[in-house]
């Protein structure tokens, strides 16, 4: 058995390592290209509704399920596909790799499908259509039920069965956090590029975006992409990490504000007030979590509800009071200035 | 000469007055660059604060630093104008003339400094507060509200029946009570901002740019006006110019701005004969 | 009959709340992610006085007005006046309202969960209904006083902008409110007292629905964008745009939906919440000034014909 302190670190790490590529997108979309995405949420349930669908679509076609539906007969298909996974380790690795790409390219078509309204909308009515895009995925998630099994969620199967049982909470974790590493150099080599000047550059300037005109909205729908894709890697990650999906878990609480109070909080247009943001806010909740049974039957209501004080309050506080977050934008060396 | 120039003071922190003669400016002037923070409390004492007979200050500016969030405009500028007298504030673009008068009526951010307006501090009184010390304000464009109709925009400022006096004054606008604003054509417009300015009875009336963009008759017209008001009701104009030979021809005292300094005030006829100033800030 | 209690009492009230969000928008230029708490707590002041107190849920429609006010009131002058001084942009506005929709949904969460702990009164997906009087012919005395609001709330904001003094400062403090200002206008207060109207008007809106619909705190979430289609099919300009929006995307999303369920078949029901979106999308790709631009259209329209 795994003692209580690593699996309260793994887990944490886990959770951080989701949030961090969720919130490093929502940086690009936000910090850099100028875009109040509030339906984040939209691009993290889509990751997450590939991840609870696509896997039982692909060991379909490699097992027998013998009349078993992935839905109807959720448990036990999953119970199948483990077993199978324990003996096929080589199965898994593929089956996650095309999960993952049909992921991203279903998250970047989204992505770029928001950049329509991104490119033609002023910002408050953008707000509003981005939240309505995200608050659609919800409604769609819970009612669709040959989706993700709609109200009651699906299990989905655990890709790491074959590693031996006490090491794959670790392991899980460890894989997270690659992604997330691997995320964070991929996104901070893009800001970091001329392109990311640029996009910052023009992202307050409503006069200079307008002459820059075309290339300008080309460069938008790429970063729009980009975030999108990686939105969806998030959603995914979790999903795998809970293994399963409940749509009515994908709300704009959590997958749209939380990530906008940590960047805020970090600091806008900066990877690293975004890690700084996301961390502090990831163990904070955790450890909310974790002393809450403490606090459990004192109180006449659910302690859950401290939790949308807290974060509302705290956001505001930091919007009048430090509205640069904990580490303000800074004027960057492009890689380019740097060599010369 | 009273009004003797130092180039080196038009961004120079550090200048003084070079003659203390000051032969012409009356004696509440602060004229020609003298920047220095805190030396100029000299004429404090002679400061008559409660009259307001002629050629007494009615607004009175002293040391003010102010701008937008962070971009400083005004640096350290210290300015009055007279009760009866009609001051023009000349400068090129961007020299800090509208923000002055923007200053007083608390639509910029003052850093430093204090505005007295007959004898009473009013360096941060709220702009809607501004009206109640007898000072109105006229800005240089969007000064009716387009969508209101000519009576409803006098009445906003001060009720049914004043508004009925104030036309006595405009008989030309008569005919268009009933019709909004922004079916009046340039000039109409400018004597509706007008009227309603004066409903009030202002001591002090500021002028932003009244001419720019009017054609030159309607803008004749206006200055008529302006001198008009002047003269009936014996109060304190000020007025920011960017027609530099005009406001010379009628203003009784005028101050040049450059770069958010004051760099010549006093009497209008000694700026134009003034060759190195009027060359170096009016292209004369 | 059933359809038209349904279409039409839903309807007015989301025409109330579309006039309470235009109004805060249009004269202080923050849209209010945030405006549908103000209805909710409206409902849970129904909710006490009703199962509480013991009383008429009518009584709690000047309670839910002053509750539902005074928070929004506070909220702007706490949170927004604030950020507005700092000339923080329209987006940090929105996140400080979205902020406050998540603090108040913590709130009325607590407030449910004190209610039913305390007086052991259902507290979630209630309605108050069953307490409503019931007029001849089976006539629920709710339609009639929602329709007769939104009629009061309409002729009332006439006379008051038209008709007043205070609401001929209030059109200009909309227009220009520097201008206003130096002409010794205090804006602040019209300011103030407009979102403490709109939030008033959403209590009443709340109250409203709790008599015919279930409430939940939940309901912050589900009705914001229809809120937010009816302002932009409005036009998000005109308190009169807004009316009209809030009708047409309140009986779309009843009376659309059982005709859609006719065609296709009942589960179609649990798909309503996407017609406020595609109603609000459609107006911002074909006219984004919604129904105002269109008034305007055919103004112009008319006067090139007498022209011609």
């Amino acid at each position: 058995m795994l003692s209580h302190e690593i699996i309260f670190v793994a887990d944490l790490l886990a959770i951080f390592s989701v949030y961090l590529i969720i919130n490093l997108s929502l940086n690009l979309e936000f910090g850099y290209a100028g875009v109040p995405n509030f339906g984040k949420v939209l691009a993290v349930a889509t990751g997450a509704f590939v991840m609870g669908v696509l896997p039982f679509t692909l060991y379909g076609m490699i097992i027998d399920y013998g009349g078993l539906e992935p839905i109807d007969d959720n448990i036990q298909l999953v119970r199948e596909i483990n077993d199978y996974i324990a003996l096929h380790p080589e199965t898994a690795v593929g089956v996650f790799a095309i999960t993952l790409i049909v992921a991203m390219v279903i998250g970047g078509i989204l992505g770029l499908a928001s950049a329509y309204p991104a490119i033609r909308l002023r910002g408050d009515y953008l707000a509003m259509t981005l939240l309505g895009f995200g608050e659609m995925i919800r409604i769609i998630g819970m009612n669709y039920t040959p989706l993700v099994g709609g109200t009651l969620g699906v299990s989905i199967p655990d890709m790491l069965s074959f590693v031996p049982n006490e090491y794959r909470f670790v392991a899980a974790s460890l894989v997270l956090v690659g992604f997330a590493g691997l995320a964070y150099l991929l996104v901070s080599r893009f800001t970091k590029s001329p392109v990311g000047r640029l996009l910052r550059s023009v992202r307050d300037d409503e006069v200079t975006l307008q002459t820059l005109g075309r290339d300008h909205k080309k460069i938008k729908m790429k970063v729009l992409m980009l975030a999108g894709a990686l939105g969806a890697v998030g959603g995914l990650l979790y999903a795998s990490y809970v293994e399963g999906v409940v749509a009515f878990g994908y709300n704009r609480l959590n997958w749209t504000f939380l990530p906008f109070v940590m960047i805020i909080v970090g600091g806008l247009a900066n990877n690293k007030g975004v890690l700084v943001g996301t961390f502090l806010f990831v163990v904070i909740r955790k450890l909310v979590i974790y002393y809450n049974d403490a606090l459990d039957g004192m109180l006449p209501f659910d302690i859950i509800w401290l939790d949308y004080l807290a974060l509302g309050g705290v956001m505001i506080l930091v919007l009048i009071f430090r509205p640069h977050g904990i580490i303000p934008e800074r004027p960057q060396k492009t890689r380019q200035l740097e060599k010369g | 000469m009273a009004n003797e120039h130092d180039p080196a003071c038009n961004d120079g922190t550090d200048c003084r007055d070079t003659d203390d003669s000051h032969a012409q400016a009356d004696m509440h002037d602060h004229d020609n660059g003298d920047h220095d923070n805190n030396n100029n409390n000299d004429n404090d004492a002679v400061l008559d604060t409660t009259s307001s007979r002629p050629g007494s200050p009615a607004v009175y500016i002293k040391n003010l630093v102010c701008g937008y969030g962070k971009n400083r405009v005004l640096h350290n500028v210290d300015f009055s104008a007279n009760t009866d007298e009609l001051t023009a504030i000349v400068g090129s673009n961007g020299s800090g003339k509208s923000t002055l008068l923007k200053a007083i009526f608390g639509l910029c951010d003052i850093t430093s400094g204090s505005i007295m307006a007959r004898g009473k501090n009013i360096t941060r009184v709220p702009t809607h507060d501004i009206l109640k010390h007898g000072i109105s304000y006229m800005a240089q464009r969007k000064n009716v509200f387009q969508e209101l109709t000519l009576l409803e925009n006098l009445s906003v400022v001060g009720g049914r029946a004043n508004a009925d006096q104030a036309m006595d004054h405009f008989p030309e606008l008569k005919p268009f009570l009933g019709r909004p604003a922004r079916t009046l054509s340039g000039g109409q417009r400018q004597l509706l901002a007008m009227a309603m300015m004066l409903i009030n009875k202002p001591y002090v009336m500021l002028f932003d740019e009244p001419t720019a963009a009017l054609s030159p008759k309607n803008a004749d017209l206006i200055i008529a006006k302006i001198r008009k008001i002047n003269e009936e009701n014996n109060n304190c104009i000020v007025l920011v110019e960017q027609n530099v030979m005009q406001a010379l021809n009628y203003c009784d005292r005028v101050y040049l701005l450059a770069s958010g300094n004051v760099v010549y005030s006093g009497d209008p006829q000694v700026l134009l004969e003034d060759k190195d100033l009027a060359s170096k800030y009016l292209g004369l | 009959m059933i359809i038209i209690y349904d279409g039409l009492i839903y309807a007015s009230v989301l025409a109330v709340l579309c006039v309470g969000l235009t109004l805060t928008y249009k004269i202080t230029s923050v849209p209010n992610f945030s405006h549908m708490a103000f209805a909710i707590l409206g409902m849970y002041m129904a909710l006490i006085t009703s199962k509480v107190l013991g009383l008429s849920v009518y009584a709690a429609l000047p309670l839910a007005f002053a509750a539902s006010g005074l928070v929004s009131l506070l909220f702007y002058l706490a949170v927004i006046r604030i950020l507005q001084k700092k000339k923080s942009s329209v987006i940090s506005l929105i996140i400080a309202t979205l902020a406050f929709d998540i603090f108040m949904i913590g709130v009325l969460n607590i407030l449910a969960d004190s209610i039913r702990n305390g007086f052991q009164v259902l507290s979630r997906d209630f309605t108050l209904r069953s307490t409503d009087i019931v007029l001849a012919d089976g006539l629920p005395l709710v339609f009639v006083v929602s329709i007769a609001v939104l009629v009061g709330l309409a002729l009332g904001l006439y006379y008051l902008l038209y008709r007043t003094n205070y609401g001929m400062r209030m059109r200009a403090s909309i227009e220009n409110e520097t201008l206003a200002r130096t002409l010794g206008i205090d804006t602040r207060l019209i300011f103030s007292m407009s979102w403490f109207l709109s939030g008033g008007l959403a209590g009443i809106a709340g109250v409203l629905m709790a008599l015919w619909f279930q409430g939940d705190p939940s309901l912050a979430m589900i009705m914001l964008p229809s809120i937010f289609a009816g302002s932009i099919v409005g036009g998000f300009t005109s308190i009169y745009g807004a009316i009209l929006g809030g009708l047409l995307v309140g009986l779309s999303e009843i009376i659309g939906t059982t005709a859609l369920v006719d065609v296709f078949g009942y589960w179609i029901v649990q798909y309503r919440p996407i017609i406020p979106f595609i109603a609000m999308i459609a107006t911002l790709l074909v006219l984004p000034g919604g129904l105002a631009q269109l008034v305007t259209i055919i103004r112009q329209r008319r006067l090139k014909g007498k022209n011609a």
